[in-house]
């Protein structure tokens, strides 16, 4: 079953993919409509590292995600652990306790609070659309339904959780089969049958399972095309001769963020992808993006896979 | 009464302008002690203003309600920026002039986006914008109220670009003799002669000293600038100067009119400029947006910031 769905999916990949101004697949996974994900066996479910048991129903419970590690972080602010409802999912859903996220939404730990309050409001504001029409929906329903204090308390807990490494980058010419499933992440399929890498990063969970239970301690792996890291840094340090401008300008000699300026280091390579993307088709824009727009506006695709391979292979 | 003014003003100079542990006192104004004051009754008229409109020293002086000569001139003005709000927050037009371009030991605010005058307050109000002139700024920051603050930023945002042209450089060897009198402005000496202009100095003068005093809007001021400066301050603006500096393009545009809240540098005030220049170096500005000029600055010589403001002072705003 899982093998067949991957095979249809890169079946059908190809005629999204090159339909006009559509966003290249492989960094806005999306679960083909119609997705059923496999029925809930009921069972409680178990992480290692943690004496909690949950049912899938329970994980995927928008309004009370679960809570592997309590003592891993500070108390969690109400709408991280349960956001409001009818509107607001709790953070934790998506973002996982400690904020590390999954490929399809973003790592915000350790954000700075004045940053991590701005693009609530860009979301608030219609500044912060994705390429991919619809994908930031969820997104801007949460932020227009949060008030300010409520986005204050969620950007002082997120804040407050030390970055971590959580995506491996692999340089890599060819990649396991993948497809797209539940929460729109993308799964190896089933078997050892590999494909080319082509001009895609394909990033997976470590460990499916646990990814899927929202582990906040199961990370990620990039796969990347061979020699993008390099490429990547050269732009990325360089400005490439005029073609973009030195990230570390803004970003800080170590891609840590300075000041609310984000930090990029250890970041999803398809989250960045995403960013320099939207924000060079203007789907993104906004004040501080104001700054972005010339450092992108020469970049090819391939120049962005050679960035985001290289911020994600950094220390965060 | 000029003239005494003068005396004892250039007499007086030396000790307040160098004594303090920067080169860069002088732009930093004082005005000197005992300087006598015109007659609280005696009435002024700023030129061009209507003849029926006279007033006192007083009333030029009035914090809570310093004259507006022009009002067809500008936009509908908020009573804070009009007025102010007794006892704390000063009407902002006292030394920010109606048309948002101030005078050099004030800041020119006019054009700058809504959101970079909202954060700056706060940063006033923090303690991150720290200098010998911030102590007003800092009582009016905790004392403004947020819709006070969104009236007189979104105002001062709404001035055209035409009329932020306030600045005139002056590049050469010597400039006018000129003082720092009422304000902690500068003004020319009446006896004329000139005075060497150092590579490390910049005087910035009123056009027009009496519209200076009575807050005309109408007159703004001379940069004279050291000869050569304005190149090499483009040089390190544009190319960063083989890694002393960054380029100024980067954030604050390729024209240095800003982008985003970021803000433009084109044409305002050396004096000004330089402050910031060296406060971030020194480390008494600061704060998130700052930490990114931090780099920027730290290699920059007096000199090198002189030549950058001159620059920048001398560009379209």
């Amino acid at each position: 079953m899982r093998n067949w769905l991957g095979v249809s999916l890169l079946v059908l990949a190809p005629v999204v993919a090159f339909a006009a101004e559509a966003p290249p697949e492989w960094a806005y996974p999306a679960a083909p409509s119609g997705f059923q994900p496999p029925p809930d066996d009921g069972q409680a479910k178990h992480v290692p590292g943690s004496t909690k048991a949950y049912t899938e129903k329970q994980i995927g419970d928008a309004f009370n995600p679960p809570d592997w590690n309590p003592d891993e972080h500070p108390p969690l602010p109400e709408i991280v652990a349960h956001g409001k409802k009818p509107d607001v999912n709790g953070c934790a859903l998506c973002h996982l306790t400690m904020g590390y996220g999954h490929p399809e939404s973003a790592n915000i730990a350790g954000l700075s609070p004045g940053y991590f309050e701005e693009q609530l409001h860009e979301f608030k504001n219609g500044n912060r659309a994705s390429m991919l029409p619809g994908r930031s929906n969820n997104m801007i329903r949460f932020a227009k339904a949060l008030n300010d204090d409520e986005i204050k308390q969620v950007a002082a807990y997120f804040s407050s959780i030390k970055p971590f490494a959580w995506t491996k980058v692999v340089e890599t010419s060819t990649v396991p089969k993948s497809y797209v499933g539940e929460g729109n992440m993308r799964f190896a399929a089933n078997g050892a049958d590999k494909e080319p890498i082509g001009r895609r990063i394909i990033e997976l969970p470590q460990d499916e399972e646990r990814a899927k239970l929202r582990d906040p301690h199961s990370p990620f792996v990039a796969y990347v095309p061979m020699g993008s890291i390099k490429a990547g840094e050269t732009l990325a340090t360089t400005g490439g001769g005029g073609k973009t401008i030195q990230c570390t300008v803004c970003h800080g000699a170590d891609f840590k963020g300075i000041g609310n300026v984000p930090a990029l280091a250890g970041r999803s390579a398809i989250y960045i992808f995403r960013q320099l993307n939207d924000i060079q088709k203007g789907t993104r824009h906004g004040n501080a993006v104001a700054l972005m727009q010339p450092v992108v506006a020469k970049l090819t695709e391939d120049d962005m896979i050679g960035l985001a391979a290289f911020m994600a292979s950094r220390t965060p | 009464m000029r003239k005494l003014l003068l005396v004892s003003a250039i007499a007086m100079l030396p000790a307040g302008a160098f004594a303090a542990e920067s080169a860069l006192s002088w732009a930093y104004p004082v005005a000197p002690q005992g300087l006598p004051q015109p007659d609280p009754a005696k009435t002024f008229q700023a030129k061009g203003a209507p003849p029926d409109m006279k007033l006192t020293a007083a009333q030029i002086n009035n914090a809570f309600g310093p004259p507006d000569w022009f009002p067809n001139e500008h936009p509908a003005m908020p009573p804070i920026v009009k007025n102010g709000r007794a006892p704390h927050v000063r009407a902002c037009m006292l030394c920010h002039l109606p048309n948002g371009n101030g005078h050099p030991e004030s800041a020119s605010v006019s054009g700058l986006t809504a959101n970079y005058i909202t954060e700056q307050m706060h940063e006033f109000r923090d303690g991150n914008r720290m200098n010998n002139r911030a102590p007003v700024m800092i009582e009016m920051a905790k004392d403004i109220t947020e819709p006070e603050l969104k009236e007189a930023a979104d105002y001062f945002a709404s001035i055209p670009a035409a009329q932020q042209k306030w600045i005139r450089v002056v590049e050469g060897k010597t400039a006018p003799k000129n003082h720092v009198g009422n304000g902690g402005m500068r003004f020319f000496d009446e006896g004329g002669g000139t005075v060497a202009i150092a590579p490390n100095m910049i005087y910035e003068v009123a056009e027009d000293g009496e519209g200076a005093e009575l807050r005309d809007q109408h007159f703004g001021f001379v940069d004279f600038v050291p000869e050569g400066s304005i190149k090499k301050g483009e040089a390190l603006a544009t190319t960063g100067g083989n890694g002393k500096t960054i380029q100024c393009s980067v954030c604050h545009g390729a024209d240095f009119k800003g982008i985003g809240d970021v803000p433009r540098l084109a044409g305002r005030g050396a004096y000004y400029l330089i402050r910031q220049l060296n406060d971030i170096k020194t480390g008494v500005r600061k704060g998130n947006a700052v930490a990114l000029m931090k780099p920027v600055v730290e290699k920059l010589s007096d000199e090198d910031m002189v030549n950058l403001v001159a620059y920048m002072a001398s560009r379209q705003p």
